[in-house]
């Protein structure tokens, strides 16, 4: 592990890769501050960025952007009551009373180093059980891929909000369902082009990231407009500074909302949102009478839990995608993507053959932190500036960018006429109160659930019995058939209830 | 009719359709000897999503109040998308920055803008500014067919 290190530690630690952390965290900020916009977006608006260097630099920068965004929406959530993902709602419950009265920079810089701690504590962990998830990975045969794959999928359905556990799965099938568009591989035969050169090569997954979350965002921030999103107390720097006694109160909920955020991280669907949830409820119910009086009307320690947690999940989130190549979520089924377009094939090879890859990601998660504490949180007065543009510039501006993101890999214009149908499409669905990370997540996954099912299946001699005649794949099968019956007999006995 | 079940009806419908097209997927006599060939992926996913789709439209769910889908700001949303699609149309005619600014200020006055001084200014600042980082970074970006034939048809090299 400490030869790993020091790699992750010689690569990270050149004067470009910092430069890209600290840019990263501050581009990841500024998206993840706009109410609506978050780690997804901004990953995928800087996605064709990182195509001019190489795959380590590439993800150094994007893990800056995913860790910014993060600490942007919690500034979102702190300053104007408006969290700019799920992740952050837990932190706008005490963060925005603390800001109201009258204290926005003590709030932010409670937000910041629980943020830090978190994700420092994570970082640790994921170091010490990366490597030996990545070896026991190593033995994995193509039915246990396909088995872990599904049993990804119908996780993140599984683990979505109350009652949503069949759209979830529903948006999972018509994710596999895109991921079909294209030339099929192994036969060299065309699948649902129409007989159009545009959509040999399949749909991009950048294009349909871009699509799905950041034009569609765009669009239903003009079909609903949320209220005031100015702050109402102006930062400086010194507002910034906490006192001894407010530290030594948020120590202990930093440290275990930070181990909890990590282990609720790394199941697949979880995530930040659960770990927030979880560790603002356990912090409240293990605060004494007088304390818990103080949770949702400015209490420090309900703002510091959620946020070590959901820093800590976000790096979690890491563990799946970088031993086992299964993205746990939508953000890191984008980064997947990414890596993808690199010519990285995640997993627990990735550990093996590309080890600068493997550690600079994990050493960039504590570099990000630290650069989010000690560069970003300085800057933090001047970057809330930005919530004083007007919606109706930055709208189109967000536009602009996302379209010209797809475009200028491209340089075809099918493309931006393939965003905006998509974009409708998805409107669509988020009206109809669809999510959306699912259908990412099974467009991701859907050419490699293929390939392994396809693998299996020739090692088998074509027969199914591939399920369930290793200890392992039957293990993992018992665990989709549990993923699958489990929440939707809980959904149709809740809705036979009502 | 509760959104569970629109939705439902009409996931029906395309995994349908899709189901039914991936019939139409060609294949050589080899392959469709083979147990798992370039139709299987796309069948196995037309019944998972058909099998979803019809439990989305079985399982009883509350009803939606669509009222509040009607209040929402339309014009200005499909004004916005028709732009998108008018800039992809306009962009390789009428070059990156004249397509950009006219989508970017057309925008900006669909939103509410009032004046146009202003939206004319930022489009202007932002793609030029744009269209000169990707110069510098060696990315070319068309400056339109109008503009092109113009000046071939002046004699101005480029």
């Amino acid at each position: 592990m400490l030869d790993g290190l020091m790699i992750g530690l010689t690569t990270v630690l050149t004067l470009h890769n910092l430069m890209l952390v600290f840019a990263g965290c501050a581009t990841g900020t500024l998206i993840g501050m706009l109410p609506g916009l978050g780690p997804i977006t901004a990953i995928a608006l800087m996605i064709p960025i990182t195509y001019g260097f190489n795959p380590s630099s590439g993800m150094i920068l994007l893990a800056g952007v995913y860790y910014g965004a993060i600490f942007g929406g919690s500034t979102s959530s702190i300053l104007v009551n408006a969290p700019g993902v799920a992740g952050t709602v837990a932190t706008a419950f005490d963060g925005y009373p603390i800001a109201r009265q009258g204290q926005p920079g003590k709030a932010l810089a409670i937000a910041a180093y629980a943020s830090f701690a978190g994700g420092t504590m994570a970082a640790l962990l994921l170091a010490a059980t990366a490597p030996f998830l990545a070896d026991l990975s190593l033995g994995f045969q193509s039915a246990d891929y396909f088995a872990l794959m599904l049993l990804g999928l119908t996780l993140v359905s599984a683990f979505s909000s109350q009652g949503e556990y069949l759209k979830a799965l529903m948006m999972t099938c018509l994710g596999l369902m895109l991921s079909t568009v294209g030339t099929d591989l192994s036969a060299g035969v065309q699948r649902f082009t129409f007989g159009r050169m545009d959509l040999i090569d399949g749909l991009s997954f950048l294009m349909l990231a871009m699509a799905t979350f950041a034009l569609s965002e765009a669009v239903m921030m003009v079909l609903k407009p949320t209220g005031n999103s100015r702050p109402t107390t102006a930062l400086t720097q010194s507002s910034l500074k906490l006192s001894l006694p407010d530290l030594r109160s948020i120590i202990p909920s930093i440290s275990r909302s930070s181990v909890l955020g990590f282990f609720v991280g790394v199941l697949p669907g979880a995530g930040a949102t659960i770990a927030s949830f979880l560790a603002y409820g356990v912090e409240k119910s293990l605060a004494s009478t007088k304390d818990q009086a103080q949770f949702g009307k400015g209490s420090l320690k309900g703002l510091a839990a959620p946020e070590a947690a959901n820093n800590a999940a976000c790096t979690g989130s890491f563990v799946p995608l970088l031993t086992l190549g299964i993205p746990g979520s939508g953000t890191t089924a984008i980064l997947l993507g990414a890596l993808l377009a690199y010519g990285i094939q995640p997993g627990p090879r990735l550990f093996i053959d590309e080890p600068e890859i493997f550690w600079s990601v994990i050493v960039s998660m504590y570099f990000g932190n630290l650069m989010l504490l000690v560069l970003n949180l300085p800057l933090i007065p001047y970057i809330a500036r930005l919530l004083l543009v007007p919606r109706e510039y930055l709208i189109p501006i967000i536009m602009f960018f996302s379209l010209m993101g797809v475009y200028l890999v491209s340089f075809n214009v099918f493309d931006i006429h393939m965003m905006v149908f998509i974009a409708i499409f998805a409107v669509v669905l988020r009206l109809l109160e669809y999510p959306m990370a699912p259908l990412l997540l099974g467009f991701i996954l859907g050419g490699m659930l293929e390939d392994n099912l396809r693998r299996a299946l020739a090692v088998a001699d074509g027969q199914f019995s591939f399920l369930w005649d290793r200890p392992t794949t039957m293990i993992l099968m018992a665990l989709v058939v549990i993923a699958i019956i489990v929440p939707l007999t809980r959904a149709i006995t809740r809705a036979r209830g009502n | 009719m509760s959104n569970n079940r629109l939705g439902g009806v009409l996931f029906l419908l395309l995994f349908s359709a899709y189901g039914f097209y991936a019939g139409d997927i060609p294949l050589d006599y080899w392959s469709e000897q083979e147990l798992f060939n370039a139709r299987s992926m796309p069948y196995f996913v037309a019944l998972a999503g058909g099998i979803c789709a019809c439990l989305l439209i079985l399982v009883p769910a509350p009803k939606t109040d669509w009222s509040s889908n009607l209040n929402l700001n339309w014009l200005p949303a499909c004004i916005l998308l028709l732009l998108m699609s008018l800039y992809g149309f306009l962009l390789e005619p009428l070059g990156f920055v004249v397509a950009t600014v006219l989508f970017l200020v057309s925008a900006f006055v669909a939103l509410g803008i009032k004046s146009l001084q202003r939206p004319i200014v930022v489009a202007l600042s932002i793609s030029v500014s744009f269209w000169l980082l990707m110069d510098v970074l060696g990315i070319y970006l068309t400056p339109g067919v109008l503009l092109e034939q113009l000046l071939q048809y002046l004699g101005v090299e480029r």
